[in-house]
């Protein structure tokens, strides 16, 4: 019976360890890279902006050597903040499922205009006029390319919407199960709490040194600071958002290893000193 | 104290052996897929350090092949055109991004030396190839790369349009250079017209 007893308290240990290990990864994921204000920090932080700025015009400058056109025609014809609005719309498109279409209306007036400018209103043949709207077609979709960086907006917008909820709902369970074993290792233990509160140390620890380990092994095998995806801007976007969302699983899993130590250590000093005291007391007798 | 530090070293070998059985766990149900989502996350999106020192890159003349191949958007030759005062820079590639800094070698062809068609494309500018309408049969064109020089005779010229692939055909009989830029060359904004200049491989 003992052996049986001692059986369960360590699947209810081992239970409680894996509820920790998810909670943290489901609290550390839904408060960074599922949350949309947090990567708009981020997109703050690393410039993103004016990043993507320097590469779209960059973008359109490719296609003004074979255009017969000046560079001045591309000058100013996008602003800062307009690529801000633009961001920001695709960003409410992905998290809040919104289905604002980009609108590049001011940039297709902006660019004709400096076009008749540079062209000095010159009445145009009607090839040149199909030539000129061509190469403003392709400008704002150089535009949309740059800044949308994908077409699967409404695809990314369901899939982290399903994690939101599945995440939301294995919390809860995992809370759930969490409380229960925590209630059950104290029942286990209610004529000697010292000895419960070192079996939290025992899922403490090895919940920490779970994630140490993923952080190590992560580490090795992936060189996360030379992230290359999509474009520069993008990519430091998300070696920000990796390497933040990493350093705080590590500075989470530090704390529960030390925790769990130290109410390892405090837990077994109790018990000692109570058997400690039980012994002195049947020697006086 | 013994028996504290005891019983305190006993938990955490307990603490280290769960932490092992549960990443055990977890790799042998998923080791595989781990392994090769690391692996597919190293090829794409992970950025390869170079190297250093590059080794030159040679050619076999009997089996017409080079032992390597430079990468995408590296410069690997130079194209002089003397009647039109034109000495340009060649990147393998024909994006946007490469034709901003020089000729472009289209990926689809041949490099000089292989005995097949090879490809070029540059802009009509001034720096580039406005000039070309000036060509005409029997100028030279030559091709400087780290493997060899090739010298190029103009045979004709063609005004294609942007879809007409089969006029730049890609073959290996004979080793033939294509280079086509914009035309006109005067035009303003998109056009879907190419101007090809054809060369064949002095012997």
């Amino acid at each position: 019976m003992k052996i049986f007893l001692n059986l369960l308290k360590y699947i209810v240990i081992i239970l409680l360890t894996f509820c920790i290990i998810g909670l943290l990864i489901i609290n550390v994921a839904s408060s960074t890279i599922l949350k949309k204000q947090y990567v708009l920090n981020k997109l703050e932080e690393t410039n993103y902006y004016e990043e993507i700025q320097k590469l779209i015009q960059s973008g359109f400058e490719n296609y003004i050597g074979p255009s017969g056109l000046d560079e001045s025609v591309i000058v100013d014809i996008v602003s800062l903040e307009k690529i801000k609005e633009d961001t920001n719309t695709i960003l409410s498109n992905i998290y809040d499922g919104t289905n604002t279409e980009l609108n590049t209306e001011t940039l297709r007036t902006n660019l004709r205009n400096n076009i008749d400018e540079y062209l000095n209103h010159r009445k145009l043949t009607t090839s040149e006029n199909e030539s000129i709207e061509k190469f403003i077609d392709m400008i704002e979709e150089e535009y949309i390319v740059n800044i949308l960086h994908t077409n699967y907006e409404g695809d990314i917008y369901k899939v982290i919407n399903s994690v939101n909820s599945i995440a939301e709902n294995i919390n809860l369970v995992l809370i759930l199960v969490a409380v229960a074993s925590v209630l059950i290792i104290i029942i286990f233990n209610v004529k000697q709490l010292a000895q419960a509160l070192a079996n939290f140390g025992v899922v403490f620890t090895a919940s920490g040194l779970f994630y140490i380990v993923i952080k190590i092994y992560i580490a090795m095998k992936i060189n996360v600071q030379n992230l290359s995806v999509l474009s520069p801007a993008f990519s430091q976007v998300m070696i920000r958002v990796i390497s933040n969302v990493l350093n705080s699983i590590l500075i989470y899993s530090v704390i529960l290893f030390v925790l769990g130590i130290i109410c390892i250590f405090i837990g077994n000093s109790i018990i000692t000193k109570q058997e400690m005291k039980k012994k002195s007391k049947k020697k006086e007798y | 104290m013994t028996k504290i530090f005891k019983a305190t070293i006993i938990d955490i070998i307990v603490a280290f052996l769960i932490t092992i059985i549960t990443i055990g766990g977890i790799y042998l149900s998923l080791g595989q897929e781990i392994e090769n989502a690391v692996q597919l996350i190293n090829l794409v999106a992970i950025k390869k350090e170079s190297k250093g020192i590059i080794e030159p890159i040679k050619i076999d003349t009997e089996k017409k092949l080079l032992d390597k191949y430079p990468a995408y958007g590296t410069k690997y030759a130079t194209i002089e055109i003397p009647k039109i005062n034109k000495t340009l820079p060649v990147y393998v590639g024909d994006s946007l991004d490469v034709l901003k800094n020089g000729v472009g070698h289209s990926t689809g062809s041949y490099f000089p030396g292989e005995g097949g068609s090879i490809v070029y494309m540059g802009h009509n500018t001034k720096d580039q190839f406005h000039e070309f309408s000036e060509l005409e049969i029997g100028d030279k064109i030559k091709i400087t790369t780290d493997y060899g020089e090739f010298n190029y005779t103009i045979y004709d010229m063609q005004v294609i349009k942007e879809t007409e692939f089969d006029k730049i055909p890609i073959q290996r009989e004979e080793e033939k250079l294509m280079i086509y830029t914009c035309y006109p060359f005067t035009a303003l904004g998109h056009t879907i017209y190419r101007y090809v200049v054809y060369a064949n491989l002095d012997i």
